[in-house]
């Protein structure tokens, strides 16, 4: 009943939002359903690498960014064996 | 020996090879291979004909027509022959792969022409100016697709062309091009902080919370929805869908319920973090780290304004390297975690049985994303690499409606009804959704507020 009443609501707005033109914004001639560099003009230009310059170089990041992931796939293998164990 | 799961119910990947001795002929017979080579095909033809510039080989796109633009300005000849172009690509390449599965060509061929008409509806459709810029066409595709199987129903001849799984698959791989991982160094620690420390927590918590609290049995729908809502949305769906070898159903279900949803948050966002006073840096952070697509991103990021529109796209374009990492991991866990359980007690299972249940596709996208990040972006540059991936999304987006096309072929409206459990994939979503709207703002504002860390100096 309350997730009944959740999407009606949500279609409801949506189609308001639609209907009413809301949140637009009129220099941009694209919306939620473009995908980037297809339709997203010049979408490299923020993906350059010319608005931040990172002071820490990429390989701790990518180093960083596999310690994490690893640490996040066992925290997932260990929540899934002790759900199964339950 | 390969163990098929065939029928409708299956899985968007139905073939599981569980023989132990590889065959060199499944790298021609198998639709896992067959996909990356399809990929890899059109990256090749796309960078040969971006570098080279020898002839263009762009995709067809419509122009967004409506509100005052007539729908006649863009049917001209160049979109006919582009239209042309993307169907005669795509249907040699599809066709051969049918015909090396076995598939008849005779009845494969008239089958993708019909396909590929409706695939043109959607597009055209999904280009009028209002719904262009609400919904994506994956909406319209499986709508449009639901509404001639569940009205006129599917014909006959057509059947032979409907197969989610290989169009998808190979979407993927090309997608896998665009799927930049040096972005990861374009907003540095920042960057991922808010992207990468966040986003895994929130999987796991949709996954603990569906598969634990909801009770929700079909776990590659939990880890789809799950996905949609913490990576960005359709395309993180589609990828891990796959890899998951989720129903096609459950694709269609959490793509929906992400592109709607996605309506409200790039509306309401930027309005409730101007009330706040989050500010721009902060408020863009917050739009990149938790709005569902790239799109939706740049404009709730714009609506701030325009160092909030940059900081959103920087955090966002993070956000989207995880797609292949994500992917990978979920083939794996799948194959070694949860098919594994469910079939044979709990073993321990061997490299080359995980080798053997992973899907391939997910290798050719991943090879993708390694090859364009470090060896093609070194060699040609950004900028050739951004008109090569402006080509390649295109067919991309073609692969990608011909699929959700196929979907909302293949599917009927009770079987979607089914699907809703009473309303526990709209639960999932929407606490998964706030979950991750309070962790990424913990996150952005340990990061960002400038009490805890340096603010970041951005050439603005």
């Amino acid at each position: 009943m309350v997730n009944g009443c959740v999407l009606a609501v949500t279609i409801i707005a949506v189609l308001y939002i639609m209907g009413n033109g809301l949140g637009l914004i009129e220099s941009l001639d694209f919306g939620a359903g473009a995908y980037y560099y297809a339709d997203i003009p010049e979408f490299s230009k923020y993906t350059d690498g010319a608005w931040y310059s990172s002071p820490v170089p990429m390989w701790v990041l990518i180093l960083l960014f596999l310690i994490w992931g690893a640490f996040m796939y066992r925290i997932w293998g260990w929540i899934e064996s002790k759900g199964n164990r339950e | 020996m390969s163990e098929k799961k065939g029928g409708l119910a299956s899985g968007v990947v139905e073939e599981v090879v569980t023989t132990e001795k590889f065959q060199w002929s499944d790298l021609w017979k198998k639709e896992d291979w067959l996909a990356v080579w399809i990929g890899f095909i059109v990256i090749l033809i796309g960078a040969i004909a971006v570098v080279t510039g020898a002839f263009d080989f762009s995709a067809a796109k419509f122009s967004t027509w409506g509100n005052g633009t007539s729908v006649f300005e863009q049917l001209n000849t160049e979109l006919a022959g582009k239209l042309i172009l993307t169907a005669v690509v795509l249907g040699v390449l599809f066709t051969v792969g049918n015909h090396l599965k076995g598939i008849s060509v005779k009845k494969y061929l008239p089958a993708f022409a019909g396909l590929f008409v409706l695939a043109i509806i959607v597009r055209f459709i999904s280009a009028e100016y209002t719904l262009n810029r609400y919904l994506e066409w994956a909406f319209f595709a499986i709508l449009i697709g639901l509404l001639v199987s569940n009205t006129v129903g599917v014909p006959q001849w057509l059947k032979p062309a409907v197969q989610t799984e290989f169009y998808i698959k190979a979407g993927l791989v090309i997608m896998g091009f665009s799927v930049l991982f040096s972005n990861i160094v374009n907003f540095g620690l920042y960057g991922l902080g808010i992207a990468w420390i966040v986003t895994p927590i929130v999987i796991l918590f949709m996954w603990w919370f569906g598969t634990r609290v909801l009770k929700i049995d079909n776990k590659p729908f939990v880890i789809t929805v799950a996905t949609a809502t913490s990576v960005c949305g359709t395309s993180a769906a589609i990828a891990v869908g796959a890899a998951s070898k989720a129903k096609k159903n459950d694709l269609s279900l959490a793509v929906s319920i992400s592109i709607i949803f996605t309506v409200l948050m790039m509306v309401f966002e930027p309005v409730i973090i101007r009330m706040t006073g989050l500010g721009e840096v902060m408020g863009g952070a917050l739009i990149g780290g938790t709005v569902d697509s790239t799109g939706a991103v740049t404009v709730a990021g714009t609506a701030l304004g325009e160092t909030a529109q940059t900081v959103a796209v920087l955090v966002k374009s993070i956000q989207n390297i995880l797609i292949g990492f994500i992917a990978f991991a979920v083939a794996v866990f799948f194959a070694t975690k949860v098919e594994n359980n469910g079939k044979e007690g709990s073993r321990k299972i061997g490299a080359s049985e995980i080798w053997y249940r992973l899907p391939k596709f997910i290798l050719g996208f991943f090879a993708a994303s390694l090859v364009a990040s470090f060896i093609v972006l070194p060699t040609v540059g950004k900028e050739t690499v951004s008109s090569i991936n402006k080509v390649l999304d295109q067919y991309k987006n073609w692969a990608f409606v011909l699929a959700f096309t196929s979907i909302g072929l293949d599917t009927n409206f009770r079987e979607l009804k089914e699907q809703f459990q009473g309303g526990k994939p709209l639960t999932l979503y929407v606490v998964g959704q706030v979950f991750n709207i309070i962790l990424t703002f913990a996150a952005v504002y340990l990061l960002l507020s400038g009490k805890f860390f340096p603010l970041p100096q951005l050439a603005l």
